[in-house]
């Protein structure tokens, strides 16, 4: 028995340990390969006249969708943001989802909206259309509202879609502000290189807490005020300039944020469109997608922008994140373990072998194993005796690997877009580096834990998210 | 600092500070091994002794002492867990260093720019409108010598190059070489890095200076798809007599983006080139090029190329021949465009009715009702009811006497086609 206990015990501090390094190491490769594929893309980006698309007769046709649940408060400028965008050839398509506020009252009354009669080919299968609305105005001539009964986002999208006939669709939360270049930005990598097919492009989105905002633009970036969305500062910049870089590098991509991108729509509706049925729709389209393309042998891309692009209120408070993360949670495994069939699956390249295991171990599994760990420390408090040098050496490793990374995260900011203007907010972001491992990596591992518990009983909401919008107007959906 | 840069100061302060720990290590080396047999059995024992043994009884002693002894006292493991911990830590600090050094070196250098921009600005000014017989003083060819400096004035230079055209031009291209900027620009044509040689090539061919013409048209088939582009862009603005000389090369593959900014270079050259000659090339995104340039600069002249395109093999040139008869709005053209209509596929019969649309024939109108009619495709019928209204008072007689007769679905796609709004 006590021998047993034993070789219990090693394995689960070597097991512990080991997946600690390759998590480590792993981190370590990305940042390098994002920091190459940073350098590649700005030196890039310096030769790039995007004034050349914006007047050009050859720019592609866009159409940007927007679903809307319960919006009532923050519409108007959103949709007023959206319009203004710098692009020659967009439309603006908001899918009211079935909304029990005022939301449709105010934008038909603001954009002089009349009903058409329009005729949509159903080609996805979605929940019925109560109206389709076009302005009167001509100032206004590109936008189309549709209401529908309510069905969730996915439905939303898959509506949008259905709408469209444009090559390219954009998906945006209509909470967000889109940097005016955006569409510039995003559209090119689907027209630069005919050597594989660019099916969706993904930019960073920013955190828009406590950032000055006028006439649906962002006038002023500041450091939000909130030590909550500061912490989701440092990780967004973390995930979005390290990670997804390398990943993009890679073409390993297995998820464009569903705050913003843009897709190819043809593959999109090939691939199935957007599932109903999970709450991580974004990332389970771009796993569709991507088998589709492998499955019929057709070479292809899922590109990664790092200019910040796409501005966001993020919660600023406990209940609303753990809402938030809970829900990232379900619909990661949602995704990994619907398309189980990809793991360590050689048929589907770097998707089987290398996208679907990285998101199966360090995104799903690492906070799991994470809290195991925990778990086995206390065990060894109250039984054993801790080797208490080794535990504190082991610890401060832990913590400083995480603020070097983090603090390696600001570098790449400052060194590339440095959007924080003011010296103050940057020290201030070096300090987080300092205690965001100590206060907001726990929080982020109980709020997995509790998606991980209500995936495995069956919840599947998508649970009620109070933001305030920009400007502190406080919007419920 | 460009990022660049940062990576190698990163990897030498990296070298730097494990040199400066692997001193002490070395140093503290006798005292610090243990006896080679004792530690083989602690890795038999246990290979990772994490946290579940004491071993190490520090007693009372000053920190630094007990650090000592856990440090003689440890396996391998342990030292190299503490060597990466004051790895992290010098690493942090140095990166905190690095991004106030940033700070500071960015705001000495936007006010270097800025004081530059002014000076240069005055004087490019000066240069192009008040002296005939100019000469560049030697003290600014001397002060050109600094980076910040010469990449000021050249950017000066040539953003107002790019919005003057003749005797100004002529005198900016003397200040450039006068200035000993050609210099410069022909050393970056030959630079290691591709985007410092597409910077070359690119204020070469701003400043309509092509003695370096064959060395660009080597990367005409560049692997680097940025440098093959700025290449490309160059030898049409330095080859304004025949700008698609080099387009006929069946090694490149043109891409969306790359015909954008060619569009914009023909543009700026002044004189359209024909481009029937392009259309026969065996190169198909030279010839969808050339089908979409057709359309845009309206070559009537190449209608009878472009018509012979529809029957090409390939249905993406297909697809551009029809969308370039549309433009042009060429009613001859429809009979073609009906004849194809019916082996199609639905991508370019959508195309086939835009066009026809837009030449907007009242003989169109059985062809229209037909397809309204018999079409399966929803996008297919909606655009032939659209056709129909298009042709005015004829078109929506017939579609008022098809809806008396039709199914929900016909008379929807007949709302549909007649609402303007839409």
């Amino acid at each position: 028995m006590y021998e047993l206990i034993r070789i219990l015990n090693s394995l689960i501090e070597n097991g512990i340990f080991f997946i600690a390094v390759i998590i480590f190491a792993t981190y370590i490769a990305m940042a390098v390969i994002s920091g190459f594929e940073m350098i590649s893309y700005l030196r890039k980006n310096s030769f790039v006249d995007y004034s050349a698309l914006l007047s050009s007769p050859l720019a592609p046709s866009i159409t940007i969708i927007a679903p809307a649940y319960n919006e009532g408060n923050t519409i108007i400028d959103n949709i007023r943001s959206l319009l203004s965008i710098h692009y020659t050839d967009f439309e603006v398509v908001i899918v009211n989802d079935g909304s029990t506020d005022d939301s449709l009252s105010k934008v038909i009354d603001f954009y002089q909206l009349e009903r058409v009669d329009y005729l949509i080919d159903t080609i996805i299968p979605t929940k019925p259309i109560r109206g389709i609305y076009k302005s009167s105005n001509m100032a206004y001539s590109k936008l189309t509202v549709i209401d529908k009964v309510n069905g969730g986002k996915a439905d939303s999208l898959n509506t949008g879609i259905n709408f469209t006939n444009n090559r390219y669709f954009a998906t945006i939360d209509v909470d967000c502000i889109l940097d005016e270049d955006a569409i510039l930005k995003m559209i090119k990598p689907f027209l630069e290189d005919n050597r594989y097919r660019v099916i969706a492009t993904g930019g960073v989105i920013r955190v828009a807490n406590s950032c000055k905002v006028k006439d649906g633009k962002i006038v002023e970036i500041n450091l939000p005020d909130s030590l909550l969305a500061r912490f989701q500062v440092l990780e967004y910049t973390r995930a979005f300039l390290m990670g997804r870089m390398a990943w993009s590098r890679l073409n390993g991509l297995l998820l464009i944020s569903g705050a913003f991108g843009i897709f190819d729509r043809e593959i999109v509706l090939k691939a199935g469109g957007y599932n109903i049925h999970t709450v991580g729709e974004d990332m389970e389209l771009i796993v569709r997608m991507r088998r589709y393309m492998i499955e019929n042998n057709l070479s292809y891309k899922v590109i990664y922008i790092p200019d910040p692009l796409c501005w966001t209120v993020v919660p600023e408070s406990l209940k609303i994140l753990s809402r938030q993360r809970n829900r990232w949670t379900r619909g990661t495994m949602e995704t990994l373990f619907n398309h189980i069939t990809l793991f360590f699956n050689p048929k589907y390249g770097n998707l089987g072998m290398v996208g679907h295991p990285y998101w199966f171990f360090f995104e799903w599994l690492a906070p799991l194993i994470e809290f195991l760990g925990i778990c086995y420390f206390l065990m060894v408090l109250v039984l054993g005796n801790p080797d208490w040098p080794f535990f504190y050496l082991l610890l401060g490793f832990t913590y400083l690997f995480a603020v070097v990374y983090s603090s390696l995260a600001v570098v790449f900011e400052e060194f590339t877009f440095a959007v924080y203007r003011r010296k103050r907010d940057v020290l201030r972001l070096i300090l987080i580096t300092l205690i965001e491992p100590l206060v907001f990596h726990p929080l982020t591992i109980w709020f997995s834990l509790k998606g991980n518990y209500h995936y495995l009983t069956g919840n599947s909401s998508w649970g009620k998210m109070d933001k305030k919008g920009f400007g502190g107007k406080k919007k419920n959906n | 600092m460009k990022l660049s840069r940062f990576f190698f100061l990163f990897i030498f302060a990296f070298v730097v500070q494990s040199t400066v720990f692997a001193i002490p290590s070395i140093s503290e080396l006798p005292q610090a091994v243990i006896p080679r047999d004792t530690l083989v059995q602690a890795e038999k024992n246990s290979f990772l002794p994490i946290m579940s043994e004491t071993k190490h009884n520090s007693g009372n002693s000053s920190f630094y002492k007990i650090i000592l002894f856990y440090y003689n006292k440890s396996n391998i493991l342990f030292r190299i867990i503490l060597f990466l911990n004051l790895f992290f830590i010098s690493s942090a600090i140095i990166l905190v260093f690095m991004i106030f050094i940033k700070r500071v070196m960015s705001e000495y250098v936007i006010y270097r720019e800025k004081k530059c921009r002014d000076r240069y600005s005055t004087y490019i000014t000066r240069w192009i409108y008040e002296k005939d017989d100019n000469v560049v003083p030697e003290s600014l060819i001397k002060e050109l010598e600094s980076p910040i400096s010469r990449n000021v004035f050249t950017s000066e230079l040539l953003s107002l190059h790019d919005n003057l055209s003749g005797e100004s031009g002529e005198k900016l291209k003397e200040l450039f070489i006068q200035a000993g900027l050609i210099k410069y620009a022909i050393q970056k044509t030959r630079s290691f890095y591709w985007h410092v040689k597409a910077m070359g090539f690119r204020e070469l061919a701003l400043m309509k200076i092509n003695t370096e013409n064959p060395l660009i048209a080597k990367y005409l088939d560049a692997k680097n798809l940025a440098l093959r582009l700025e290449a490309l862009l160059a030898m049409i603005q330095l080859n304004p007599e025949d700008p698609l000389i080099y387009f006929d090369n069946p090694k490149i593959q043109y891409t969306e983006w790359g015909q954008i900014n060619a569009l914009i270079a023909l543009k700026k050259i002044g004189s359209v080139p024909d481009f029937g000659n392009l259309m026969q090339s065996s190169n198909k995104s030279a010839v969808i090029f050339a089908l979409k340039m057709a359309g845009i600069f309206k070559q009537f002249d190449t209608a009878e190329l472009v018509t012979q395109r529809l029957n090409d093999r390939d249905e993406e040139i297909r697809r551009e021949a029809i969308i370039t008869l549309g433009k042009m709005e060429l009613p001859d053209s429809n009979s073609n465009l009906i004849e194809i209509f019916p082996n199609e596929s639905t991508t370019n019969k959508v195309e086939i009715l835009r066009a026809m649309i837009l030449s907007g024939d009242n003989q169109n109108a059985a062809f229209f009702e037909k397809a309204l009619l018999h079409e399966t495709n929803l996008s297919i019928r909606i655009l032939s009811a659209k056709g129909l209204v298009k042709l005015g008072e004829e078109g929506l007689k017939m579609l008022d006497s098809i809806i008396s007769q039709s199914d929900t679905k016909l008379k929807l796609i007949i709302i549909h086609a007649k609402d303007k709004r839409i």
